[in-house]
């Protein structure tokens, strides 16, 4: 039988859709988290396994999954691995690449969102982000619309990586829910979506562990 | 007619992996190019076959691969889709996810250099990236460097994107390439994968179209 651990910080980080994965599909994984403490981020566990070369093959970070002993790193390597794995990936190679290019789409999405407020912090800083959510995302929001399906999930027929993918970016990611979700609303084809994948997650939403982040 | 048409602007930019893999593998395609304008990069054929809807399944954008009359989109995307075509993803399941990997590894690492060189120009950027790669860049690729196997391939026995992708990085992306040069001679496993790469990219390296970027 198959095993898996995911080593990561006891948050949700870039470790929540892998987790969503393994929620939805059911299957059992060991969800090891190093704890750490705010505001200065002390992680001793983390640094002793670090220091003893633990990560080396994820260049010193997490997440690492370990797959009957072979360690994967990576955040979205982690992410397309588990989708392969349990069924989140598509029926065929078209499929696998419009899911993947959606992930990519919205990793895009993100990082613009953390170029925005790169470099500022307090007030400067929440302005930037709320310039960013009422003046980008509406119009990132609307390609990412015209470029799924209408299906009810965003390539095919059964829920994937990419619907996990746009509900965190939708649900999760920013700090200032109530004006995203208003977002979503106004967009049909996302907001059928969300409306999918909710059900799915219930469950792990309601029981997960609560964290900083 | 070749049932691969890849679609960008003239170019190395973020198409050139993926020219890489159609070189590495022998594999015709249409490389299809729009033509672009200094300084102020206008580019009116681009702009027509956007507003067109040409490129609404990648968010307006390029690079587009056409396969058989789908279009995907996103240059990573498309690395991973020509990569398990073309037998350069390595030989099962642990090795793809280890080429995966790399490939996110580099992608930070070019993260990291963007942060560095962002919002600055003239003598401040070039003092920027200068500090970036005597300073930082040889941490990243000693990190780097564990991932990588020891055989003369990045991963497994073969030739992988995660070759063509370190051959990227070391040798076709820094504007330093003496000091980066210098870098990569004292590290022999990035040494001997580089030499590796060299040999199926050294035609299209001789012969591809001189550009701007």
């Amino acid at each position: 039988m198959a095993t898996y651990k995911l080593q990561y910080f006891n948050a949700k980080g870039v470790a929540e859709v892998a987790r969503y994965m393994l929620a939805v599909a059911g299957q059992t994984y060991e969800d090891v988290r190093y704890n750490f403490t705010l505001p200065n981020f002390e992680k001793p566990e983390f640094d002793a396994d670090c220091a003893a070369g633990e990560f080396r093959v994820n260049m010193d970070r997490l997440p690492i999954l370990t797959y009957n002993g072979a360690k994967i790193g990576q955040s979205k390597t982690i992410e397309r691995f588990l989708a392969k794995k349990l069924g989140f990936f598509g029926s065929n190679d078209v499929e696998e690449a419009l899911i993947d290019a959606v992930t990519e789409h919205v990793r895009d999405i993100k990082q613009k969102y953390n170029d925005a407020k790169a470099g500022k912090s307090g007030d400067e800083q929440a302005a930037a982000k709320a310039a960013f959510i009422a003046n980008d995302l509406p119009k990132w929001l609307d390609k990412l619309e015209h470029s799924l399906e209408k299906s009810g999930f965003s390539v095919g027929s059964k829920l994937s990586l990419a619907d996990f993918t746009l509900f965190h970016l939708l649900r999760e990611f920013f700090d200032d829910k109530d004006a995203v979700v208003v977002l979503v609303a106004e967009r049909p084809t996302l907001a059928a979506i969300v409306a999918n994948v909710e059900p799915a997650l219930k469950t792990w939403l309601e029981t997960r562990p609560q964290t900083a982040f | 007619m070749s049932i691969y048409k890849l679609q960008y602007f003239n170019g190395r930019g973020a198409a050139e992996i993926i020219r890489y893999l159609f070189a590495a593998s022998g594999q015709s395609y249409e490389d299809f190019r729009y033509n672009f304008s200094f300084p102020n990069f206008e580019k009116p054929e681009f702009d027509a076959d956007s507003a067109a809807g040409e490129f609404r399944a990648n968010m307006d954008r390029l690079p587009v691969l056409t396969y058989n009359g789908s279009k995907l989109g996103q240059t990573k995307t498309i690395e991973r889709f020509l990569a398990k075509k073309f037998d350069l993803f390595g030989a099962n399941e642990i090795e793809a996810a280890q080429i995966d990997a790399i490939t996110e590894h580099v992608r930070d690492i070019k993260q990291k250099y963007n942060d560095a060189k962002a919002n600055k120009s003239g003598d401040e950027q070039n003092a920027a990236k200068a500090a970036f790669v005597s300073e930082e860049l040889p941490k990243w690729l000693d990190k780097l460097q564990y991932s990588v196997g020891t055989d003369g391939f990045a991963v497994g026995s073969k030739l992988s994107l995660a070759d063509l992708t370190l051959f990227h990085l070391l040798r076709d992306y820094f504007d330093d390439k003496d000091a980066v040069n210098a870098l990569v001679a004292d590290r022999t496993t990035l040494l001997t994968v580089v030499r590796h790469a060299e040999e199926p990219l050294k035609h299209w390296l001789e012969t591809r179209p001189v550009t701007v970027f």
